[in-house]
This record gives structure tokens, C-alpha cells and sequence, in this order.
């Protein structure tokens, strides 16, 4: 089963991403990096040593100063892409389905992600992380990311500072997208931090159903947590929904103020989004 | 108001049923969500700012018990009675006796009885013609044939407590004789008696809810030596046994307790001895509580032991020596006709004989007298034909029979009031000249069986207890509301009556006094005599009746076999059903309640 469909791809295929951070990645890419290297943008000087390659040194700079300079430039190299998709037990939830949409925006992303000559990582998790795929570095490579997306199934609860101190980092700076329902008892805000710390440009991208955004419950009802089980016995009203979603607006209001004072892009969708509008909303 | 099917009452096994519902705990749909986080915290939240939401909870479980509770009055029919169309002509009657004051109806039947008969009056047809009459010792029409309602009203509220008992020939009179003059008109009776009036439909209203009531319906005492012994009745007029305390006072002072057990629907006789002899009246008191408080009480005034002192002036008559040798208290003075003048003795008695110049100390007693300057006496009239008297000195004295071989021819003269007659000859008669009150026997004791009768004693007892002032101005047994008419000592200059309140009021002059009316209330009264040689005070009671008694007596009613209903229906007005709107106040509640439920503030 492919996540993404012909169409999709080709709709997604013209957006470009806007990465502003420089990136560290080990392949020469199409992303400006602190390497200096072999590119058509200068960057600094320095002076001459044994050694460098005297084909950069700047002959019009020894003419005035008498002394050897080697011009150095900004190395373009690819960047690592690390795709957070959060595969706990819930996001298999809503119609349509999160765990289903956050794995589509996933694929979207590497999709653009493998067309700008990016190494794109897929690091599945829940409450650790289920093996860091990749990296896929070609367009080609696509294909092995849809079938690696179709593969996975929700399980588990959802710790993403834990799911992280579990990983083995085999990247430098780069871009991580961190695809949740933000519905995190905790975990969420160090994972964040965390990639923050590891030079991350990161994208919180919180994909809710339109079930949780205006849930239709009514009269008495026992609600359990698909994740732990847990239960809670209310008698739903229209007072009480509509607790719900200011409370709901005040989460995402609160994320999206410590995401803007971490540097931390973000982003709130739903589910029922067509997925090159999530694209665009995220990287918009 | 009324419950047209009571049956209705059924349906309040909701209430605990939907009590029960509250208590039982809620089983709840149970709903994956992806997490309870918001859940939770909206859920904590919410509880932390509804501190009353218990109390908001149980709302709806009032609301639906009151929405039940509509519904089941709605069940039962509950309506309002209210009056018909139909202009009517009625005669409300209403019972005021003695028993109408019992509390079994709160405050008194008479109370609710009044009310109700006010509310009926009302609810009567605007045109409707009424007439209210209340019943008691005497029946009273107090307003007659009236459209005002307001004026019918007002006459209601004035029926006042009497302390006696329903006289139902008074009653059935009354009524009749108005239900003749209006044949239409229909009669309703308020009462706690079902009483007949003639053959005659009537509407009654009972006010009857416990007989458990013990009265003191008797209540004397006898002198024996230095030592008073007195004796008191009770009856038990519930069906129940009483335990009751009565305790006896005298001069105000406690004297005696006794716990005893009446059984239902009879009587029980207390003696009470060892009372001091210097004791002039006596209370005895049922202290324990029951329906009817003012038959708790009886009062009796001891005699007094004063000697009455009577002087029999005559040529010789065996029978009124020895008679008034039987009496006690009476000391016999004799004398022959040829003594001059006549004074301090209480009582004459002239034999044959009347001397020019009267007494002016002591009563006169008369036999067979001759012509005289103070009234005609002619010849004789022989055998007459011997009536019957419910005069004071007949008093005891039942069936009466007695032979008179002749009597004096007497022509009445204005002073006197004839006792006993023949053909228009006055055979006793009675009067005052000046202020002595003379009784005269047109007859000789000497011929006539009289003084052979067992009754002799008794008349002539009697004569002394009336005519013979120190013996008290008041001699009969008396209950409330009754008349009294006082035999003044002959030298009163003024009288006065002080009521068990302590309220004086003049009862002489004018001589001979008026009958006196005021005795509503029953207790000891004391009647002053102001002489110029001195003051006489004397005390008399004042008691209330055996009403229950008096009108099974009067009225044919069995205590055995129960009041009879035949000729009474129950009173009913007509009735707008409630249902409808009771029905619609439900919904509302229910509306209201899923409006709250739909817009509460709390999980």
C-alpha cells in the first residue's frame, strides 16, 4: 500500500523547503554549510598553510598585501532530514486517522525532503524509539520510505524525551520533524529541548482528529485513555464541550508560546487536511 | 380541595424509586479516546471551581420529584371545590355547645366549624339566600334569608362557645319552622352530632375526629359531723380506658389526688373524704389532658351549717312538727295564734292562720288561710282535682299523688303566681308583699293524705332550702347559662354578684331582683347582700353540663349502638378537576430540568 498516491506526489512535488539553518550532513548536497568546501559561494579568507590546495589561493589579495590568502567557500552539503512520526496507541485515533495522517505528512516530508538531495532519517517512535531508518538519499530512495511508513503500526504510549535518550544520534545539525498529537502526558518539551540541543531546525507538526478539535459526546459516558487505559466518568453537556475546546485552544495556544521561544517551528493540523496543505502549513 | 381517586396515591412509590435510581450508580457508555489530558484537566478544573456541586446535582432529583409528585396529584384528581351555578336558598346551621370546644380539630371544632361554614357560605351562588342559625342550649336565628354574603359572614364569625348542651327539641323547632316557610331551601348542619330536624334531608358537615374525652359530670358532697365527705363522677365518653389524675382543691388550696381508670364509655365514681369542714367550695380537676378541657372542671359549694331557725304558728299540727323535726339544720320554734308580733326567725309557717301585721324578717308559709286583709279568701271548694307542678318545691319529687278533701276558695291578687290550681282556684300559689316571699297552700294538712307520702318530707326540705333566706340565696343546682333568681334576705338594701373572674356586677335593687342571666362561665360565684346590720355573702356553683347525657337523653342516641346517620348526607360542593394544569406544571418542570441539565455547569 503506498502512503502517497500519484497525485499527491505530483502535487507536493513543486513545494520547496525553506531551511534557513546551515545543516552538517556528510554528503555534498544542495544545503549551505559550516564546512568550508568546494562551492560557488565565498565565505571568508585565510591565510595560506602547507598543504591547502594552492589553486584557492587569491592572487589579487598577495598583489596588495604581499602575503598568501586562500580564499575559502561555503561548502554545499545535503541535510540530514530526521522524521519524528509518533506511532503510540494514540494516534491511531479519529476519522480520518491520525497514526494515518501523521504517516502521510511523514512521507511528504522525505518526499521533498529525498527531491532537494537531502539524507532523510525515519525515526519511528512512541515511548522509545523503534530504529532510525535510513538514510535515504536519493528520489529513489522514496519508495523504500513509503513501504517503511506503510509498515508501522500504532503501539505503545508516547515519551518522546525518553524515546530520544534511547537513540542512537548519527547526525550533525540539521532539520527534524517531530510529528505528534501534542497529546504527550510528558515527554514533549525535553524532546524538544533536547533537538534543540542536538543543532536541530526542528518542526512540531501536532496533527489532532476533528473528533478531538469538537468531539460529538453526549449524556453519560465513562472515557478511557487508549493509551493507559485510564478511565474518567463525565456526563457531557454543551457547557462542558465547550470547556473542551477552550481548554484544547489553551493547549496549542501554550505549545505554540514555548515553541516560539525555543526556535521551534510549529505548526497544528488536523487529520481531514489534504496532505500537501499539511505540507504547506508546516514549512509555509 | 378534594382527591376524586384517591387510588392515585399509588404512583408516589415513584419518589423512592427515583431516589433509588440517584443512589444506584450510573452505568455509563464507555468512549476510547486518544487521551485524557484535556479530559482530566477540564474535569479537576470544573470541580474545583462548583464548591455547591452537590447540591446542584440534587436539583434535578428535586425537580424530578416534584415533577412526580404533579403527576401523582394529577393521578389522584386532585380539584378544587368550588360552587355550582344553581341559585339556592339555605339554612346553615351550626352547633356551638359545649363539645364544639374540643381541640381534636385545631384550634376548636367551633373554630373550623365557622371557618368552613363561611367558606361554604362563599362558595354558595351570589344570589343564593341564607339563613344562619346556631344551635345550643337555645336556638337563635341570626340572620334570616339574606343575599349579603358579607352579612352572612359577619353573623358567623359572632357565634360565640356556649358551655352547654344542644337542646334538639329547641333546635328541631327552630329549623322546622324555618324549612316551612322556605320549603326549597336545604339544610346544612355543622356539627359533631349528626342531629335530626323532623323527617327532613340534611347536609352535615361532621367535626369529629377523637372522642377521647373524660368530664366530670358529677360532682357533690354531704356533711357528715365535723367531716365533709363529697363524691364526683366521671365519665369516659371515648371507647377507650382513660388513666386520668383528678385531684380535688378546696378554697383554692390542694386537698386530695387520685390516679384513676375509666373504662371507655362509662362512669366512675370517686369519693373523696377527710375534707376539713372549714371548707366553703371545692374545685375538682381532671388534670390530665384530653380534647376537651372545659369539662375538666367542677365546682360545688359547701352548705352552709347555719341553723335555720322556723317558727310554726298554729293551734296543733302533729305533721309539721314532726317533719321539721327531720330536717337538719332547722331548729323548730311553736307558738299559738294569740302572739302579738312576730320577728327573728327565718322562716313563719302559719297554720290556719294569718296575723294582721306580717313579719318583716322571715319568708311566710301559708296553710289553708283564712279571710284576710292581704288577699280574698272565700269558702270552700271541695275534693279539687290535684295537677302537677315542676315548680322548685315539687323539685325530686316525680310522680306526686296526693288527695285534698277541700281548699280554700282564693281569689289571685296581682302579687301572686299560682303553683297548683283547680278550675282557676289557686290550690298553691306564691308572691312577694313587700320583701317577703309568701307561699300559700289553700289546704289543710289536715285534710289531705299529703303528709302520709313517702314525698312530704322532701317538699317541705324543700320549702326551707327556698323560703328560709340563711340557707343561701341560690339552692338549685345550676349550669352554665342558666337564670337564677335570688330570695334575698328581706332586709337587703343591695346585692351584688361577683363571677369567678372577679367581676362585680349589681344584681338588687330593683327588689324583687331580676332573674340573673350572666352565668356563661362556669366557677364559684358569691352573691354580697348588703344589710344595714351586716353583710351576708353566700357562695353558689356554677358548673357545666353532662352535654354527652343530655343529648343522648334528649336526642334517642344509644352510646351502644353509635350516632345515626339516616337522614344525613355528606356535604359536597362541586369540583374543578386540577389535572390538566397540575400535568402542564409537570412538563414545565421537566422542560425546565432538561434545559438545566442541557446547560449545567458541572460533570
Amino acid at each position: 500500500m503506498k502512503i502517497l498516491d500519484n497525485d499527491e506526489l505530483r502535487r507536493i512535488h513543486s513545494l520547496a523547503m525553506q531551511i534557513k539553518t546551515p545543516v552538517s550532513g556528510q554528503a555534498t548536497g544542495n544545503r549551505k554549510s559550516k564546512s568550508k568546501g568546494t562551492s560557488v559561494e565565498f565565505s571568508d579568507f585565510r591565510e595560506y598553510v602547507p598543504g591547502d590546495d594552492f589553486r584557492r589561493i587569491d592572487w589579487n589579495a598577495y598583489g596588495r598585501f604581499n602575503r598568501l590568502f586562500v580564499k575559502l567557500y561555503m561548502e554545499e552539503r545535503e541535510a540530514p532530514v530526521q522524521v519524528f512520526p509518533d506511532i503510540s496507541l494514540s494516534m491511531d485515533y479519529g476519522t480520518p486517522n491520525k497514526f494515518f495522517a501523521a504517516c502521510r505528512l511523514a512521507a511528504a516530508v522525505s518526499y521533498i525532503s529525498l527531491l532537494s538531495y537531502d539524507s532523510v532519517y525515519v525515526n519511528p517512535w512512541n515511548e522509545k524509539i523503534h530504529g532510525t531508518y535510513g538514510p535515504f538519499r536519493t528520489q529513489s530512495a522514496y519508495i523504500k520510505v513509503d513501504n517503511l511508513l506503510a509498515g508501522l503500526k500504532a503501539s505503545g504510549k508516547s515519551n518522546f524525551s525518553d524515546a530520544l535518550r534511547n537513540m542512537e544520534w548519527k547526525t550533525g545539525r540539521g532539520v527534524s520533524f517531530v510529528i505528534t498529537d501534542g497529546l504527550l502526558r510528558e515527554g514533549l518539551e525535553e524532546g524538544l529541548k533536547y533537538l534543540k540541543y542536538r543543532n536541530q531546525d526542528v518542526f512540531l507538526c501536532l496533527v489532532l482528529s476533528p473528533e478531538e478539535m469538537s468531539p460529538v459526546l453526549n449524556g453519560a459516558v465513562k472515557l478511557i485513555d487508549s493509551e493507559t487505559g485510564e478511565a474518567i466518568e463525565v456526563t457531557v453537556s454543551a457547557a462542558l464541550l465547550k470547556r473542551y475546546e477552550e481548554s484544547l485552544k489553551q493547549h496549542l495556544a501554550k505549545l505554540g508560546e514555548q515553541c516560539r521561544k525555543w526556535g521551534v517551528h510549529f505548526a497544528a493540523l488536523t487529520s481531514s487536511m489534504p496532505v500537501d496543505l499539511m505540507l504547506k502549513t508546516v514549512i509555509g | 380541595m378534594t382527591f376524586l381517586t384517591p387510588y392515585g396515591f399509588i404512583g408516589l412509590l415513584v419518589v423512592p424509586l427515583i431516589i433509588l435510581l440517584y443512589i444506584l450508580k450510573q452505568k455509563r457508555e464507555n468512549v476510547t479516546v486518544s487521551s485524557l489530558i484535556l479530559w482530566s484537566r477540564i474535569v479537576s478544573d470544573m470541580q474545583a471551581r462548583t464548591p455547591w456541586q452537590k447540591l446542584q446535582k440534587n436539583l434535578l432529583l428535586f425537580l424530578q420529584i416534584a415533577a412526580a409528585l404533579l403527576i401523582v396529584l394529577a393521578l389522584t384528581g386532585f380539584s378544587v371545590l368550588h360552587q355550582s351555578d344553581t341559585v339556592e336558598s339555605v339554612i346553615i346551621v351550626i352547633d356551638h355547645s359545649l363539645s364544639m370546644a374540643s381541640s381534636d380539630i385545631e384550634p376548636t371544632r367551633l373554630v373550623a366549624t365557622k371557618r368552613d361554614a363561611a367558606e361554604y357560605a362563599d362558595s354558595l351562588p351570589g344570589n343564593s339566600r341564607i339563613t344562619v342559625v346556631s344551635i345550643g342550649r337555645e336556638a337563635h336565628v341570626l340572620i334570616y334569608d339574606s343575599t349579603s354574603k358579607d352579612d352572612v359572614k359577619k353573623s358567623i364569625e359572632s357565634i360565640r362557645q356556649s358551655w352547654g348542651y344542644v337542646d334538639t327539641a329547641k333546635a328541631e323547632e327552630l329549623v322546622l319552622s324555618l324549612k316551612s316557610q322556605d320549603p326549597g331551601a336545604r339544610i346544612v348542619l355543622f356539627s359533631d352530632t349528626p342531629f335530626r330536624f323532623g323527617d327532613e334531608q340534611v347536609q352535615f358537615s361532621e367535626y369529629k375526629r377523637r372522642t377521647d374525652n373524660v368530664a366530670v359530670t358529677g360532682f357533690t358532697h354531704s356533711r357528715t359531723g365535723d367531716r365533709i365527705t363529697a363524691m364526683t363522677v366521671l365519665r369516659n365518653q371515648g371507647s377507650d380506658e382513660a388513666e386520668i389524675t383528678v385531684s380535688l382543691y378546696g378554697d383554692g388550696e390542694f386537698l386530695d389526688s387520685r390516679w384513676v381508670t375509666v373504662p371507655g364509655s362509662q362512669t366512675k365514681t370517686i369519693w373523696w373524704d377527710r375534707i376539713p369542714d372549714t371548707v366553703r367550695t371545692m374545685r375538682v380537676s381532671i388534670e390530665t389532658d384530653d380534647i376537651l378541657q372545659e369539662d375538666n372542671n367542677a365546682y360545688e359549694v359547701v352548705h352552709s351549717e347555719e341553723t335555720v331557725k322556723v317558727l310554726l304558728v298554729s293551734e296543733g299540727n302533729y305533721f309539721l312538727e314532726k317533719v321539721f323535726s327531720l330536717i337538719d339544720g332547722v331548729e323548730l320554734f311553736r307558738t299559738t295564734p294569740d302572739e302579738v308580733s312576730y320577728e327573728d326567725y327565718d322562716l313563719y309557717i302559719f297554720d290556719r292562720f294569718i296575723p294582721s301585721k306580717l313579719p318583716e324578717d322571715g319568708n311566710i308559709v301559708v296553710f289553708s288561710p283564712p279571710p284576710n286583709e292581704f288577699f280574698p279568701v272565700g269558702g270552700w271548694m271541695d275534693t279539687p282535682e290535684i295537677g302537677r307542678s315542676d315548680h322548685k318545691i315539687f323539685r325530686y319529687i316525680d310522680r306526686l299523688s296526693f288527695s285534698v278533701g277541700r281548699t280554700r276558695i282564693i281569689d289571685k291578687p296581682e302579687w301572686a303566681e299560682v303553683i297548683m290550681e283547680c278550675n282557676g282556684n289557686p290550690i298553691i300559689m306564691e308572691g312577694v308583699v313587700g320583701n317577703l316571699d309568701i307561699l300559700v297552700f289553700g289546704f289543710d294538712l289536715l285534710e289531705t293524705d299529703l303528709p302520709l307520702r313517702t314525698e312530704f318530707p322532701i317538699l317541705i326540705s324543700n320549702i326551707v332550702n327556698e323560703y328560709a333566706p340563711s340557707r343561701g340565696a341560690v339552692t338549685e343546682r345550676l349550669t352554665v347559662g342558666d337564670a337564677v333568681q335570688f330570695r334575698l334576705n328581706p332586709n337587703t338594701l343591695t346585692a351584688y354578684v361577683y363571677l369567678p373572674d372577679g367581676k362585680r356586677l349589681q344584681a338588687a335593687p330593683p327588689f324583687p331582683p331580676e332573674p340573673f342571666l350572666d352565668t356563661d362561665e362556669p366557677g364559684i360565684y358569691s352573691l354580697s347582700q348588703v344589710k344595714a346590720d351586716g353583710d351576708i355573702n353566700t357562695y353558689f356553683d356554677v358548673n357545666v353540663p353532662d352535654e354527652w347525657l343530655m343529648e343522648r337523653i334528649s336526642y334517642g342516641i344509644s352510646a351502644d349502638t353509635g350516632i345515626e346517620h339516616d337522614t344525613s348526607i355528606p356535604l359536597k360542593k362541586s369540583s374543578f378537576s386540577l389535572t390538566l394544569p397540575l400535568l402542564a406544571l409537570a412538563i414545565a418542570i421537566l422542560l425546565f430540568e432538561w434545559w438545566y441539565y442541557a446547560n449545567r455547569s458541572y460533570v
